[in-house]
């Protein structure tokens, strides 16, 4: 085993018995970037003089014997979580030189363990897409396949575990955004409950769905990530008191656990191999003593409508702060106050960023609000009340994370309606606020991953892992070719 | 119905300079969109009277005590146009 394929407990063990330095691991990694990322292009920003400067602190508490679990693991971290001093631009040209003047509270938790920050990588522009063609930087390619899309929004942290040019990374999920690049790259990734990660920091979207979230190579390695991130945090007033442990139900057996497979998720709209992977999936699930049981959410087919609704009401209220006056792009061609911010959005903004700040500027105004927003919230509500149903008899539920294995660059990228109802597996999560995690469950003939999701209830993430957790434990992932 | 003087006005609303030239595509484009969320439509409200459809309930609020803000400066430091501490902006009367 080559040691960019190890998990970040090994590389723990390595770094502890000193048979490797996080100054050595570091360079390793950064070596990488130097070798492969100029075909991925995953990182916007590589950090390697601040990596490095971390990596000997995290070498120097080592040798006092005080390592935390992330203490000299390099990571990468999406480029929406602010990092002080480095530039965060969110992918877009309006943040191209903002240098935030402090730490997200998940970076800056991931440093209190002298856990080391590899650099920022790609994104669709604001996390608006499922591809990471929409980055006004890079555009991230799939490692298992040049020509196709890493998936998005958090293409770039997905991208950079598949190709090992780092050992996990950090992400941000609103509608899929951690979940469904996992699945498309080949790698774990999880959206923890609404609340358990403080999003200060992270750069707003739609503040009622969005969560950061780990992106690594098992859902041991996101646990890990998880119990050094999470936690409550004054600064968001979103964030939960409730103190989870991700790691507490690892190992626990399957034998006995009600596994929810919801029939609308396996319908006609998915693709026939993605079906059979999953569909085989749940059928280990059977072999290791777990009772699968067909369930049904018949809102399913509003989900799309809502979540689009909802999240460009609260994005086209959250990029209301981007006017060229406190931070971000200035167009220097204004002689007015008011060219000054129009002209602003119109030069800084990329085309998916204007659809939505458009379109929730239309669901909220005078005359649709009722007939839109009200109506997509009371369709949250039903998505709730109908996981809340299927979560009295069963332990966590089984879907695919997306509709198709990645696709091809330039394939649907141009079509948003087409974009928007990719995400069909992934966002009645974030509206419901529960834990999910997309583990690879196969590859399709084309040799491309194919993910399953775990989903689970509110505050039960440990579940959520455990289960995922007990399937990876049996199965053989494989690495794409560089 | 999407139309380029509904577009104006939404343009207006989200502070959005748009050329005219590129008035008509975004129709078309935000017209495909907003079929996609008529599908919402279907669902009656008598059908979920029971919901609230309140979003999100925000009880983990911090007291409201007033603590340390960020220096000044720093935050200054990523606009374009400052001046003794302050924002500059064009002038907005005359």
């Amino acid at each position: 085993m080559e040691l960019c394929d190890k998990s970040i407990l090994m590389l723990r063990q390595m770094l502890d018995q000193k048979e490797i330095s996080s100054v050595e691991l570091t360079t390793y990694y950064l070596d990488r970037i130097k070798e492969f990322d100029h075909q991925i292009e995953s990182y916007i920003t590589v950090c390697e003089e601040e990596a490095l400067k971390r990596a000997a602190l995290a070498d120097q508490r080592i040798a006092k014997g005080e390592s935390k679990s992330l203490t000299g693991i390099p990571i990468s971290i999406k480029d929406n979580l602010c990092l002080e001093g480095v530039r965060t631009t969110c992918g877009s040209k309006m943040l191209e030189n903002f240098i935030p003047p402090y730490h997200a509270t998940a970076a800056q938790k991931l440093l209190a363990e002298d856990a080391v920050i590899l650099g920022k990588v790609s994104m669709d522009e604001f996390a608006m897409g499922g591809s990471t063609q929409t980055s006004y930087y890079k555009k991230t390619k799939n490692p298992y396949d040049m020509t196709r899309v890493p998936g998005g929004s958090s293409g770039g942290s997905a991208a950079s575990v598949a190709a090992k040019l780092a050992a996990a990374s950090l992400g941000s999920d609103t509608g899929g955004s951690i979940r469904q690049p996992a699945s498309f790259c080949g790698v774990t990734g999880m959206k923890p409950t609404y609340g358990a990660v403080s999003r200060y920091g992270l750069v707003a979207f739609a503040s009622s769905f969005d969560q950061i979230g780990p992106l690594a190579h098992s859902a041991k390695d996101c646990a890990s990530i998880l119990n050094t991130i999470a936690g409550h945090d004054i600064h968001d007033g979103t964030s939960a008191k409730h103190k989870i442990d991700f790691e507490a139900k690892l190992g626990n057996p399957i034998k006995g656990l009600k596994l929810a497979l919801p029939k609308e998720f396996f319908g006609d709209g998915i693709d026939s191999q993605v079906k059979e992977a999953v569909l085989k999936a749940a059928a280990e699930y059977e072999k290791m003593g777990a009772e699968l049981i067909e369930v049904s959410m018949p809102s399913l087919k509003y989900a799309i409508a809502a979540y689009y609704l909802i999240a460009s009401a609260e994005a086209s209220s959250n990029l209301a702060r981007y006017d060229g006056i406190k931070f971000g792009y200035c167009t220097p061609h204004a002689k007015t106050y008011e060219e000054r911010i129009t002209r602003t959005r119109k030069e800084g903004f990329g085309e998916e960023v204007k659809r939505r700040i458009l379109l929730g500027t239309y669901a909220l105004s005078s005359g649709y609000y009722d007939a839109y927003y009200k109506k997509a919230l009371y369709i949250q509500d039903k998505i709730k009340a109908e996981y809340r149903s299927i979560f009295e008899s069963c332990d966590a539920m089984i879907t695919p994370t997306a509709p198709t294995p990645a696709y091809k660059i330039g394939e649907i990228e141009g079509d948003p309606v087409k974009m928007y109802l990719a995400d069909i597996c992934t966002v009645t999560v974030n509206i419901a606020g529960l834990p999910a995690i997309s583990t690879t469950c196969g590859y399709d003939n084309d040799g491309m991953p194919i993910g399953m999701s775990v989903v689970g209830k509110a505050f039960d993430d440990a579940a959520v892992i455990q289960v995922a957790d007990a399937f990876e434990t049996n199965f053989k992932t494989q690495n794409p070719r560089l | 119905m999407l139309d380029t003087d509904l577009m104006t006005y939404l343009a207006k609303l989200s502070k959005l300079e748009i050329d005219e030239a590129d008035k008509e595509r975004l129709v078309s484009e935000m017209s495909a969109i907003v079929d996609l969320m008529d599908t919402m439509n279907e669902v009656t409200f008598d059908e979920c009277e029971n919901l609230k459809g309140e979003g999100v309930n925000l009880l983990n609020l911090r007291e409201d005590i007033s603590r340390e803000s960020f220096d000044r400066e720093k935050i200054l430091k990523n606009a374009s146009h400052k001046k003794d501490g302050f924002f500059v902006v064009p002038k907005i009367m005359e």
